[in-house]
């Protein structure tokens, strides 16, 4: 498959599970609302994005630097 | 020079935590049209990371030799929230240095024994101001940032706008950057003309980053949620390193790497989190990466925290990557001359990667540590955090990292 196809199907699946997805009232959160069910990176993670992003040459799409701000890649 | 920088850092810290009430006051109005409001209280944050890392193919010497590498990163982060009737204001200062010592860095001028670019640090600071509206759940958030190092500044800047459902289960985000940073182009001493005699001399080029990031949220069950990330970012200017050569298969000549004046790049993420029953959480990421470059990668990220109970909670985890090399790489001594860009920057060729490692968090009701300061009062640490990773490339490079968050408050 080229990366059209898996962008497509990726794209396609998400939308599947989006559209079976159980509302949630406020209240009902307890286990959503964990901290460890947070969908943002720990800040004590922030060191290791930081190396990965200079040791590899894929960055972004995890809250970290995307390009810029640094002479690296 | 490192012992010194560190311990300035150290002074500041110790400034910024016994001061950081000062702003932390209960405000309350009795006039009729105002509604009471307490002010919340100021946090402030501490993040240190050591990072240490070794390996042979340094770009820096053509794509051989030693890659060893230790940072020290310390960070302070401030958060100063501002409440009037429904609209809740943030400010967040985050300022930290990144100091180095650099085996390979110490070969852009070889000649000299343990010079200057052996060691170096990086400042960067800050400044983060959002204005949520607590009706509405919309965000409109503003940054500014700069960054400078011995040849290296930048500085940059963003917005975001983060719009939340009405039933609290659905949240888009948008999110603009732009750097505008400058290298101070130091090359390799053998390379360098005669009319470059100090650092006045070297020649400034910029380079510009503008990126685009969209963000969707979203609640699938009361035990699942999900978040898909994409970044679109465009690079333009000086996007080679000035300092790393190349050595030719087919010339004697050794050259600074030379790599095409803009870079398309598309990584797209999703995350997603499963409470899989009273006391285990899976985390989970995947990303997809392509660039222009002829990059393409894939990530995958796992990580399993263990509440051992209300209060403290252990995860191990893992990461896998793997990447295909760019066009322009070549191992030492593979290019030909007459090829318009190359480079034999491992960062850039092709390579899996493993991550493992474990942490811990910590965070009591009542604090980790209460003291009193006799200016400020009462203050705690609220929690704290630890983390280890190990990293290893097929390329034989290893890396150890451990890093540690501390979060204050008044009492």
């Amino acid at each position: 498959m080229n990366k059209a196809s898996w962008i497509f199907v990726s794209l396609l699946t998400i939308m599947i599970i989006s559209t079976s997805c159980v509302p949630v009232k406020s209240y009902q959160k307890v286990y959503l609302n964990d901290i460890e069910m947070s969908l943002s990176n720990r800040k004590v993670e922030s060191m290791q994005t930081n190396y990965l992003n200079y040791r590899e040459g894929a960055t972004g799409a995890n809250e970290s630097k995307t390009g810029g701000g640094c002479g690296c890649n | 020079m490192l012992h010194r920088l560190i311990r300035k850092v150290f002074i500041v810290f110790v400034f910024v935590i016994f001061t950081g009430n000062m702003f932390a006051q209960n405000i309350i109005t009795e006039s009729g049209s105002y509604k009471k409001r307490k002010l919340s209280k100021v946090e402030t944050e501490f993040l240190f990371g050591y990072y240490q890392q070794d390996g042979d193919h340094s770009a820096v010497t053509g794509g051989i030799g030693t890659e060893e590498l230790k940072v020290y990163a310390p960070a302070i982060i401030v958060i100063v929230p501002f409440i009037k009737d429904s609209l809740l204001k943030t400010l967040k200062v985050d300022f930290g240095i990144d100091a180095y010592t650099s085996a390979s860095s110490d070969q852009i001028d070889p000649a000299t024994i343990s010079s200057a670019s052996s060691k170096d640090g990086r400042g960067h600071i800050s400044i983060n101001l959002a204005r949520n509206n607590l009706i509405t759940g919309n965000t409109w958030a503003y940054s500014v940032s700069g960054s400078m190092e011995s040849d290296y500044n930048s500085i940059g800047i963003g917005m975001a706008y983060t719009k939340l459902s009405k039933d609290e289960n659905r949240e888009f985000g948008i999110n603009g950057n732009a750097y505008f940073d400058t290298w101070i182009v130091n090359i390799p001493i053998e390379l360098r003309p005669p009319t470059i005699k100090s650092k006045d001399d070297y020649p400034r080029k910029d380079r510009n980053s503008f990126s685009l990031s969209l963000d969707y949220s979203q609640v699938i069950n009361k035990r699942m949620q999900m978040k898909i990330t994409s970044d679109i970012v465009y690079q333009t200017g000086l996007l080679s390193t000035p300092f790393h050569r190349v050595y030719f298969s087919d010339s004697y000549r050794v050259r600074t790497e030379e790599l095409p004046d803009t870079r398309f790049k598309l990584p797209l993420g999703i995350r997603f989190n499963y409470f899989i029953n009273s006391y285990v959480i899976a985390r989970t990421y995947y990303r997809y990466y392509f660039d222009n470059w002829n990059i393409s990668a894939h990530t995958f990220n796992i990580e399993l925290p263990v509440k051992m109970n209300s209060f403290f909670s252990i995860y191990p985890f893992y990461r896998y990557y793997t990447q295909t090399k760019s066009s322009y790489f070549k191992p030492y001594m593979k290019h030909l001359s007459n090829a318009p860009y190359y480079t034999s920057d491992y960062d850039l060729s092709d390579f899996e990667s493993q991550l493992i490692g474990l942490g811990f968090r910590y965070a009591p009701i009542d604090g980790v540590l209460r003291y009193k300061n006799p200016l400020m009062g009462k203050r705690k640490i609220t929690s704290m955090e630890i983390r280890y990773g190990h990293y290893t490339q097929t390329t034989k490079l290893i890396a150890d990292e451990i890093s540690m968050y501390l979060n204050f408050r008044s009492n």
